[in-house]
């Protein structure tokens, strides 16, 4: 090689070595996209099984303005099928489609796709962030009691590292204290026990016997408080609803509240400052920290609301995703005042808006 | 001494009793050769099209695309060969009644028919007769009545068809009929199955049927026996068994597998005395499935339930012109299954038909009263006139009330069924135009269809599904059907097309009820040129709402098939068949995210001896 190409050779790499700094003007920079979706809420829309049809909502409050559709719109393709929750950790969010057994980890502010989780879920369900790791409650093969499972996916690769085989049904998930608490709703049969998976070892620790069908984990002072749903109507025997508020410390149910009649199936349980909220069919019901018995008035009823499918409350309001009454179309989002229950606002939605998560 | 009891019991007839008119003697080999004679002579004001067993043996084996493609009936399909429910005039899947052979074989748990349980080569010819029907078929029989019939011959004829089929997706079909009889005895067996991996790609995406794997067959036979020249005992027995994998969708992975067993058994005796005309029918069905949610799993749920059916039907001749039909029937049914707590049963029903014969006017009224403990059944009635016109139109007219009761699901479903059910019930009406020209037979109907108190499954306050009486619904359309046989030539060239305009509306909302289409077009032409004959079909479908705010729809769409066959041989018969489905590779579906088969092709060989 001529020592006249070998100098060029050395000059074009200067050239490009100079345009490497970030204070020159000669590569434009890209166009970082608008974090469109940096201040509102989401509204999560299950669709209809089998149609492929879930959906995210985006709401702006303060503008007024809602988008639908915002992940098949940012991402070009669709959800996937029956969306049932979504979990976020620093700047990313967790989709859960528990038909299509995909997670889509998007970016929470852009909405855009960082990466599908699509092997190795079996009926997804919940799911929560801890030491880096996302823990996926399963119900493996739904006719199958022995095969649910929290799947452990590692957050560098987005592949499971472990299922920690748990007893039927696991729904809710919910992290405090390094300790995982998973509620064991039961599937398509009935359960009544929480699971404590310890995060260093990945074993479920402890079991312990709460109400039937635990739905709702709220961390309340140094205790967990669970609301058990009780059996339902067509079980053979059905049972009423309770709290059971287990101390964080010992692992035991410190103390249980039952409801009157076994017709009382509650839901839905928040807290806002010194008092938790639930609801009973579409009323609103709450219970004073230090309460031992349940109120028999309701604070409001929900009348707009056609299918109670969501519930959150925050900031002195309290948001219903409200389904329609033959599940097909568009739902919507209710946004009352908390104390005194007025309908502030109303959005609509996609189809079958599911839960409310506040960006 | 053999062929005469047929001409005994035709001719003998009209000789002895000089006042009988020509039609008596047809009305009488309509009683010998049917199994479903109501349907021949109890159809005044509405319209029958048959399709006969050489045009269902150029569609597909099974029930959805033999109606899909010829009629103006819509069908919803979960994907190739998959569930597939049908809707007549804008009622839903339980608002069809399938008949087989005179008898109702909706499933007692759904009340429906899956219309890819069917295989159409084992029946001789069948017809689908929209309106009402359930003052003869019970409940169910709302929007129309699609019959399976099979025939007997008494020609001391020989026959047997079969034909080989092997195309696209690895599918494979058998075809064989066969007919045997003298002048006493009658005998058809008939096979028809189907195998198919069905792993088609979905046109336009780069994704392909997954989990869709099929085969099924039916194994039919009918017998019919004279037993002196004015008794004959008929049987006829159909088992169907099916095996298939439950399809995936666009966004959906599935592993699971639905199998089907039927089986049905009818046995009738038909006497002829003089004026009266009786026939005692008995029937067995049984049908089972089992789903299995992981089709590698031994964890399955289930259902079976048992029909029995007891229909004595008695005719008297009052004069040529004027009969009464009596009948009484008694069904009792149990079902088991998983979801079911202890279904059990027992009806009683009295029918009574009245026809007149008028020269241009013919006429039926017929009244239905059913009795069972569970709940209280409405007083059915129908009817019907035809007015002949003119030489080449006919008037009809027709009213009835028809029902539809509750299922096994609906009433006995451990999570949420609702013993406080109450029928559907149904009041309608319709005018239909019958036109024969020489070449062209058209006819044109216009129908009302008022139904109350829609069964449907909705979520109550806790959010627990159950069915209740929710609806009050309007259906009213126009139906075309049109026929056109011309020679081009010495070759014959036949056009059938039919149109069905269709209006459901939800009286509360007063919105399209969805998943019924708008519009609905039906094309096929033939021909026959020396030893080829050639075919195709156009199907389109109008667009159909998925959401009752009418706020989201799928696309209406047409699909075209081509087909052509060379006759080597007439006698012993050979013939070598290619078809082409769907030649313009339309990306289709009638449930949102389940696409149907784009382009596929198929060969077939045929002997006829």
């Amino acid at each position: 090689m001529k020592f006249k190409h070998l100098i060029l050779t050395f000059l074009s790499l200067l050239i490009f070595n100079a345009c490497s700094t970030d204070d020159d003007n000669c590569c434009p920079e890209p166009e970082m996209p608008e974090a469109e979706f940096a201040d509102g809420l989401f509204v999560l829309n299950e669709g209809n099984f089998g149609s492929g049809n879930a959906s995210v909502s985006f709401i702006n409050e303060n503008s007024g303005s809602a988008e639908n559709d915002i992940f098949a719109t940012v991402n070009g393709r669709l959800l996937g099928d029956t969306s049932q929750s979504i979990s976020f950790f620093e700047d990313m969010a967790f989709v859960i489609q528990n038909v299509s057994n995909t997670i889509e980890v998007v970016n929470r502010n852009t909405f855009e796709s960082i990466a599908t989780i699509d092997n190795g879920l079996q009926n997804p369900r919940f799911s929560v962030v801890s030491n880096d790791n996302l823990y996926v409650t399963n119900w493996g093969d739904g006719s199958n009691p022995d095969d649910d499972y929290v799947a452990v996916i590692d957050l560098n690769s987005f592949s499971i590292s472990k299922n920690i085989s748990v007893v039927e049904g696991p729904e809710t998930i919910l992290e405090t204290n390094n300790q995982i608490f998973v509620a064991h709703k039961g599937g398509f049969s009935f359960n009544n026990r929480l699971s404590v998976i310890n995060t260093e070892t990945n074993e479920v620790s402890k079991e312990i016997e709460v109400g039937d069908l635990p739905e709702s984990l709220l961390v309340v002072n140094d205790q967990l408080w669970v609301l058990n749903n009780g059996k339902p109507s067509y079980a053979m025997e059905e049972t009423a609803g309770s709290i059971s508020k287990i101390d964080l410390n010992s692992l035991e149910v410190a103390e249980t509240l039952s409801f009157a009649s076994t017709t009382d199936h509650p839901e839905n349980l928040k807290l806002s400052g010194s008092r938790v909220f639930y609801t009973l069919n579409k009323e609103v019901y709450s219970l004073a920290l230090d309460q031992t018995t349940f109120s028999s008035n309701p604070e409001f009823p929900l009348n707009e609301v056609q299918v109670l499918y969501g519930l959150e409350i925050s900031d002195g309001k309290l948001y219903a995703a409200s389904a329609n009454s033959d599940f097909t179309g568009n739902g919507n989002l209710y946004i009352y005042n908390l104390d005194n229950g007025s309908l502030l606002n109303s959005f609509s939605t996609g189809i079958n808006p599911t839960a409310i998560y506040f960006n | 001494m053999g062929k005469t009891y047929i001409i005994l019991i035709v001719f003998g007839v009209f000789y002895s009793n000089p006042s009988f008119s020509q039609s008596d003697s047809i009305t009488l080999l309509e009683e010998i050769v049917l199994s479903d004679v109501k349907l021949a002579q109890n159809s005044e004001g509405q319209f029958i099209q048959k399709l006969s067993d050489s045009l269902l043996r150029k569609n597909e084996p099974l029930l959805t695309s033999a109606l899909k493609f010829n009629t103006p009936v819509y069908f919803r399909e979960n994907g190739y060969g998959m569930v597939s429910s049908a809707s007549i005039r804008g009622t839903g899947a339980s608002q069809t009644a399938v008949v087989w052979n005179g008898i109702n074989i909706n499933s007692q748990f759904t009340g429906q028919t899956d219309f890819n349980t069917i295989n159409t080569g084992v029946y001789d010819n069948i017809q689908l007769r929209p309106g009402g029907g359930s003052v003869i078929y019970g409940s169910g029989a709302i929007g129309g009545t699609i019959h399976l019939n099979n025939l007997f011959e008494f020609n001391s004829k020989v026959s047997n068809y079969l034909k080989l089929a092997y195309g696209s997706f690895e599918t494979s079909e058998l075809l064989y009929n066969g007919k045997f009889s003298n002048s006493k005895t009658s005998l058809n067996i008939n096979f028809s199955g189907i195998t198919s991996d069905n792993d088609y790609r979905y046109p336009g995406t780069e994704l392909s049927n997954e989990n869709g794997d099929f085969y099924n067959y039916s194994i039919n036979t009918a017998v019919a026996q004279w037993l002196n020249p004015t008794n004959i005992l008929k049987f006829y027995s159909a088992y169907y068994q099916g095996d298939r994998g439950f399809s995936g969708t666009l966004t959906l992975n599935s592993n699971s597998e639905y199998e089907d067993r039927n089986l049905r058994n009818l046995v009738e005796w038909k006497s002829f005395l003089a004026d009266l005309t009786s026939s005692l029918k008995v029937a067995f069905i049984k049908e089972s499935y089992k789903y299995f949610e992981n089709r590698d799993a031994d964890i399955f749920s289930f259902g079976e339930a048992e029909t029995a059916i007891f229909k004595y039907d008695l005719n008297y001749s009052i004069s040529a012109t004027k009969s009464l039909n009596l009948l009484l029937d008694y069904t009792s049914s149990n079902g088991k299954g998983s979801g079911i707590a202890n279904a059990k049963r027992n009806t009683t029903g009295i029918s009574l038909l009245w026809n007149q014969d008028l020269g241009k006017l013919n006429y039926n009224a017929s009244l239905r009263q059913e009795f069972l403990k569970e709940y209280k059944s409405p007083l059915l009635f129908s009817i019907g006139a035809n007015y002949q016109i003119a030489p080449f139109y006919k008037l009809k007219l027709n009213t009835s009330r028809n029902f539809r009761i509750p299922t096994y699901n609906d009433l006995f479903w451990l999570e949420g069924g609702n013993r406080n059910l109450k029928p559907e019930t149904s009041l309608q009406a319709e005018i239909g135009n019958e036109f024969q020209f020489k070449e062209m037979k058209l006819s044109i109907a216009a129908y009302f269809i008022d139904i109350q108190d829609l069964l449907r499954w909705t979520p109550n306050v806790s959010g627990i599904w159950r069915p209740g009486n929710t609806q009050n619904v309007h259906n009213y359309g126009l139906e075309v059907f049109a026929e056109w046989n011309k020679n081009l030539g010495e070759y014959p060239l036949q056009l059938n097309a039919t149109y069905a305009y269709t209006r459901s509306i939800d009286q509360e909302t007063e919105k399209q009820l969805i998943y019924v289409p708008e519009h609905k077009v039906t094309f096929v032409p033939s021909v026959e040129i020396n030893n080829i004959k050639i075919f195709g079909h156009y199907l389109y479908n109008g667009s159909i709402y998925t959401s009752s705010d009418n706020q989201y729809s799928l696309d209406g769409y047409s699909i075209a098939n081509l087909g052509a066959s060379y006759i080597f041989n007439n006698s012993p018969g050979l013939e070598l068949g290619f078809q082409i489905k769907n030649i313009l590779d339309t990306k289709y579906q009638s449930i949102p995210s389940r696409i149907m088969p784009g382009r596929s092709f198929q060969t077939s060989l045929t002997f006829n001896f």
